[in-house]
């Protein structure tokens, strides 16, 4: 199993967040852009720990050959050529043996819970990054639930998947503006968002590969009114089979799509990119060991990347835990030793400006998350 | 996300609330005991690329910057080498930077633009193209700008490439398509990227191109639609990139 | 701008709510929720134009040589497993472009999933069983096939496991979709080898690593029966998985069929686990039979039952169901053992009475937008000829963002309204309002549909104000009126 396709925000698809005219915001400038890995990324092949002895015996059939050097202790899977040269630049960072904190190993409540950020899956009908949103702009505003939970919390959200029906003509204006009457209110939000988006000739391109909606997403938040925040889903992660090792299999493709989608994203950001935080967030890790058909299950640790023009990247940040079976999670998974939350916290403290307590507070729900926000940003 | 919450499971779940999912691994910093054979300290620690590998930190201005004034260093420098190329292409290209525009201008072009600009993914590379339909004089052309980067730092040609109509005026076009091929043969043309159609070379950062490119002009000159193109090419270029056509975002 | 709530008739109202609108020749029920317990029985034969460019009134059966069944299913995808692998040898020097042609022809040749696609629509278009697709989509949603692999036998899962099961014990209908090809493949069960069985000690011999895969373990229960309510351990999920071992095999070669126990129950004695396993405290003996038991478990399970009956109320009722109707459906569920036709009609019944607003599919609202203008829209069975018509054939729903040929995770299409709302899904009506208007040959012009379906003179000013009949056309089908279900 793996990717699901549709339209609101297809198997790959676009999400971007607006501020209102009127929010007063620290630095309006800045800008989020989440790669979500649906699926669950398998860490230990996209960012390596090449001394780890143990890892060869655990899966020796998945391991990638070519790797793209770090350093004595690290390498990045073959795919992510572009990804490699931003890191020696030092503007990623690669982030190990992290993960939300979930343990269940189900899509559905993982991927709810990476979102919606709070203490248990289907807790919080706003996201995360939706809440931070709220508060940087000093909040007050109406729900929108017709948007990915991640950046629910916030009004003006926009999906973005270009269409490609034989026969249709575009809307127009005129046309838009006479429907309006006969719809339910849900659809006259959208009927209004539609008709802005014609009127400012944004979104002209029909290409919605990840690539494409990541230019798109470049394109969008590099304009000094533009979005504040993108999300951009990537699915097929689940790689139960066919993971690939020494010859490129599914993960493969997986990486390089996501290593295209960050430097297609960085070419169109341009300056931008100088303000620009980017992450990937992917629902929980895989197993330590091979399954019996050359993939992975589905287990708790993985590795999560953040770049940017700020970022303080040329490194990889990790408490690593080891992987003798009684160091991994339930004897089979690796083990999570920096909560992502810390990450995304640090993400929001810098691109939003609020305090880290806040954002634990009222954002996570969780005073004590440690801050890491030093050792990410310069 | 739309997919994510059957509403049944989420009434389900609530019910069990009381349990948390939050792991006490996570973050709590307590897994701290052991570690393999010493190569990976306990703690949160940051590994720095090595530093034989590591390179500097650039703002994207700063990058573009000093990509730039790499590459016309090496332009000039290179251009100064090929002397003799540099001296032909001088015959109908103006040299600024270590880049050669070529300078006819003289014909119009009237047109549309065909979609919008493609990225063409050349692997090392890159480049984008464009495709346009319109008119020289009397002729029908779809031409299909193609604005390439040789892969190469100092490398880099920004070609019109002119894919011509098949039906209509194809036949009169017939005699101009005979000079054209004999100018490729004589000037020994080895560029890529052309698949068989009209070219003309608007700018380059090599003087061998561009002295081909010189070469290309001179044989073909006495046929009056190959004159039309490549005397007109300014206007097609000017036409392609100075009228908005890239789609934009304001 | 003021928003217009024009009222329906209560009938026309409720063949949206439970089946579709009718098309101009069709009847309107004057009874309309016997007539809706009885469509749900009612099992015609698919009939509709063999292309789209016929009379919409010249129907046609579907060609029986597109649903040959099962066992020539995964016979002809081990056939085209060969001629992959050949053209691919064959053709390994030769440009790219002829390889692919060759390949495309070839699966043709052997896979049906493009005619299939085609079937389910032509059905929404021309079928008058509209109650019984609109629970043919339900379930197999529920049972969610949505990789590549599995569409080569998507469409012989609807038909033979879906639409005729859904109106028996849930416990059948449960085992029946588990042991098709489809989900066996589609939850990667063909990967789920004991490494103590045969065929697992020989893939060690050939170096490769054998374990359980515990995906279909997981959604049979996740998903498909009791929810994560009922409390599992992940040691149940990896118990159930050795239950499942066996089951599923890639592609059916002749030659080794004496190792299945049938096409349609693709069990392989030398993939299986042997011994006992235990799933919530109960323990199972090893051998397929194994496996029914497991299933008529689950489905006997309290929170099965209330899973599935919410399940069910989210999409047809409402999308915050009342505790009344859930009761009522769970008591005709308690009361018939897990009958789903006495739980269908139950549901067809508090239909009537308890209905809340409701947004559609956009696939049963295309459906519709082509019944009420009486148009041909989709592609039929003669205008899928290659590969590539195929895929255009496939397209309208993969657009509207709701095929069930199109690539998705297993808890299958959202149920609640508002996951269908957005601008993204009002440009895409808009586009195939005005695709069906310019392209579906046959349809009534925007006053002969107004007039069947009697809407409210109000609408109707509205509508002819609209300007030209194409944009009259998207205001008929672009509204409130033709989107939504009311209260």
């Amino acid at each position: 199993m793996n990717r699901r396709d549709f339209l609101k925000m297809g198997a790959t698809g676009l999400a971007l967040a607006s501020l209102p005219g009127w929010a007063n915001i620290a630095n309006p400038e800045r800008r989020l852009v989440i790669f979500f890995l649906e699926g669950g990324l398998d860490g230990l092949s996209t960012i390596v720990p090449k001394l780890e002895g143990r890892l060869e015996s655990f899966r020796e059939e998945l391991m990638p050959d070519n790797l793209l050097d770090l350093s004595s202790h690290w390498a990045l899977h073959p795919a992510m050529r572009a990804t490699h040269q931003l890191m020696l630049q030092q503007d990623v960072l690669g982030i190990h043996a992290t993960s939300f904190p979930y343990t269940k190993r189900s899509h559905f409540e993982g991927q709810n819970l990476i979102q919606g950020g709070g203490l248990a899956p289907f807790s919080e009908s706003t996201g995360w990054v939706g809440r931070a949103l709220d508060i940087a702009s000093n909040g007050g505003r109406a729900m929108s639930l017709d948007t990915p939970l991640l950046l629910r919390g916030t009004t003006g959200v926009d999906n973005y998947y270009p269409a490609h029906v034989n026969g249709s003509s575009n809307p127009t204006t005129r046309l838009l503006e006479m429907l309006h009457g006969s719809l339910s209110p849900e659809w006259q939000t959208e009927n209004d968002k539609l008709m802005a988006r014609l009127n400012g000739r944004v979104f002209n391109s029909r290409d919605r590969s990840p690539r494409g909606l990541s230019e798109e997403a470049g394109k969008a938040l590099a304009r000094p009114d533009g979005p504040v925040a993108a999300m951009i889903r990537l699915g097929g992660y689940d790689t139960h089979a066919g993971q690939g090792g020494k010859n490129p299999g599914r993960l493969f493709s997986l990486t390089g799509e996501l290593d295209t989608c960050i430097s297609t994203l960085r070419k169109n950001l341009g300056d931008a990119w100088d303000n620009t935080t980017f992450i990937t967030l992917t629902e929980f890790g895989r197993t330590v060991k091979v399954n019996g058909s050359s993939g992975t299950e589905h287990g708790y640790g993985t590795a999560m990347l953040v770049g940017g023009g700020a970022v303080n990247g040329g490194a990889v940040l990790a408490d690593w835990p080891g992987l003798a079976k009684s160091d991994q999670f339930e004897r089979r998974d690796l083990m999570a030793t920096i909560d992502s939350r810390s990450i995304c916290a640090a993400v929001l403290e810098h691109t939003f400006g609020l305090e880290h307590a806040e954002i634990a507070e009222r954002v996570f729900f969780t005073p004590n998350l440690p801050r890491l926000t030093d050792r990410i940003y310069l | 996300m739309r997919a994510l919450m059957v509403a049944g499971l989420a009434l389900l779940l609530t019910a069990c609330q009381g349990n948390p999912t939050v792991s006490g691994g996570a973050g709590s910093g307590s897994n701290t005991a052991k570690k393999v054979d010493g190569a990976y300290p306990a703690g949160v620690k940051r590994y720095e690329v090595s530093a034989d590998l590591k390179k500097p930190k650039m703002t994207m201005a700063q990058a573009a910057a000093e990509k730039e004034a790499a590459a016309t260093a090496r332009n000039i420098e290179r251009n100064k080498q090929l002397a003799e190329d540099s001296a032909q292409a001088a015959l109908h290209y103006t040299q600024e930077n270590g880049i050669f525009n070529w300078k006819h201008s003289g014909g119009a072009f009237n047109g549309e633009a065909l979609g919008s600009r493609e990225d063409l993914n050349i692997p090392g590379g890159g480049g984008y193209k464009l495709e346009v339909a319109g008119k020289f004089d009397r002729w029908d052309i779809n031409a299909r700008l193609r604005s390439i980067d040789f892969g190469v730092l100092t490398d880099k040609s920004s070609m019109i490439v002119a894919h011509l109509n098949k039906g209509g005026d194809y036949k009169d076009l017939q005699p101009s398509l005979r000079v054209w091929d004999k100018a490729l043969s004589t000037c020994r043309s080895t560029l890529p990227y052309v698949f068989g159609d009209l070219y003309l070379v608007m700018r380059t950062t090599n003087p061998k191109v561009a002295a081909m490119q010189v070469c290309l002009y001179e044989e073909s000159k006495t046929d009056p639609f190959l004159a039309a193109f490549m005397t007109g090419g300014e206007a097609l270029d000017e036409f392609v990139g100075n009228n908005g056509l890239d789609i934009s975002l304001n | 701008m003021k928003t217009t709530n024009s009222p329906k008739s209560p009938t026309l109202n409720y063949m949206m709510r439970v089946g579709l609108l009718p098309r101009p020749e069709h009847e309107v029920p004057s009874d309309p929720v016997n007539w809706a317990i009885a469509n749900l029985y009612r099992d015609e034969p698919t009939l509709s134009p063999p292309s789209d460019r016929d009379d919409p009134t010249n129907l046609k059966p579907w060609p029986e040589e597109l649903d040959p069944g099962i066992r020539r299913r995964l016979i002809n995808l081990w056939h085209w497993d060969e001629s992959r692998d050949s053209i691919r040898e064959k053709l390994k020097n030769a440009p790219e472009r002829e390889r692919q042609s060759k390949l495309d022809e070839a699966q043709f040749k052997y896979d049906l999933r493009w005619h299939d696609a085609a079937r389910m629509d032509a059905r929404g278009s021309f079928g008058e069983d509209s109650v019984r697709q609109r629970f043919g989509h339900f379930w197999f949603n529920h049972f969610t096939v949505g990789n590549y692999d599995a569409f080569y036998t998507a469409g012989d899962m609807y038909e033979h496991r879906i639409l005729p099961h859904m109106n028996g014990d849930f416990a059948d209908l449960l085992y029946e979709a588990t042991t098709h090809y489809s989900m066996l493949r589609y939850l990667d069960n063909v990967s789920n080898i004991s490494p103590r069985s045969k065929a697992g000690q020989w893939r060690r011999m050939d170096g490769k690593q054998v374990g359980f895969n515990d995906n279909l373990a997981r959604e049979v229960m996740e998903l498909h029966s009791c929810s994560p309510a009922q409390g599992y351990t992940e040691t149940d999920i990896s118990e159930a998985a050795r239950i499942l071992a066996g089951w599923g095999d890639w592609a059916l070669n002749p030659k080794n069929e004496r190792d299945w126990l049938s096409a349609e129950r693709p069990y392989i004695r030398n993939k299986a686990e042997p011994g006992t396993k235990t799933v919530l405290g109960k323990t199972y003996g090893s051998g397929y039979t194994a496996l029914k038991e497991f299933t008529t478990d689950l489905a006997a399970l309290p929170q099965t039952r209330k899973f599935i009956c919410h399940k069910l109320a989210l999409h047809f009722i409402s999308d915050a169901p009342s505790k009344r109707v859930t009761d009522a459906l769970e008591f005709a569920w308690m009361q018939s053992g897990g009958n789903l036709s006495k739980v269908h009609e139950k549901l067809l019944e508090v239909a009537w009475t308890d209905g809340d607003r409701k947004l559609l599919w956009p696939s049963h609202w295309l459906y519709n937008t082509v019944r009420i203008s009486g148009s041909n829209y989709f592609m039929g069975h003669k205008d899928v000829f290659n590969r590539k018509s195929g895929q255009r054939a496939m397209r309208p729903m993969q657009e509207l963002g709701i095929s069930f040929w199109d690539e998705r995770q297993p808890n299958g299409y959202p149920l609640e309204s508002k996951e269908w709302i957005s601008l993204e899904h009002l440009d895409r009506r808009i586009r195939f309002a005005s695709a069906v208007y310019g392209t579906g040959s046959g349809q009534l012009n925007p006053e002969q549909i107004m007039s069947n379906l009697g809407m409210p003179a109000e609408m109707q000013t509205q509508i002819r104000n609209a300007g030209s009949t194409a944009d009259q056309f998207t205001a008929l089908v672009v509204n409130q009126w033709a989107m939504e279900v009311q209260a």
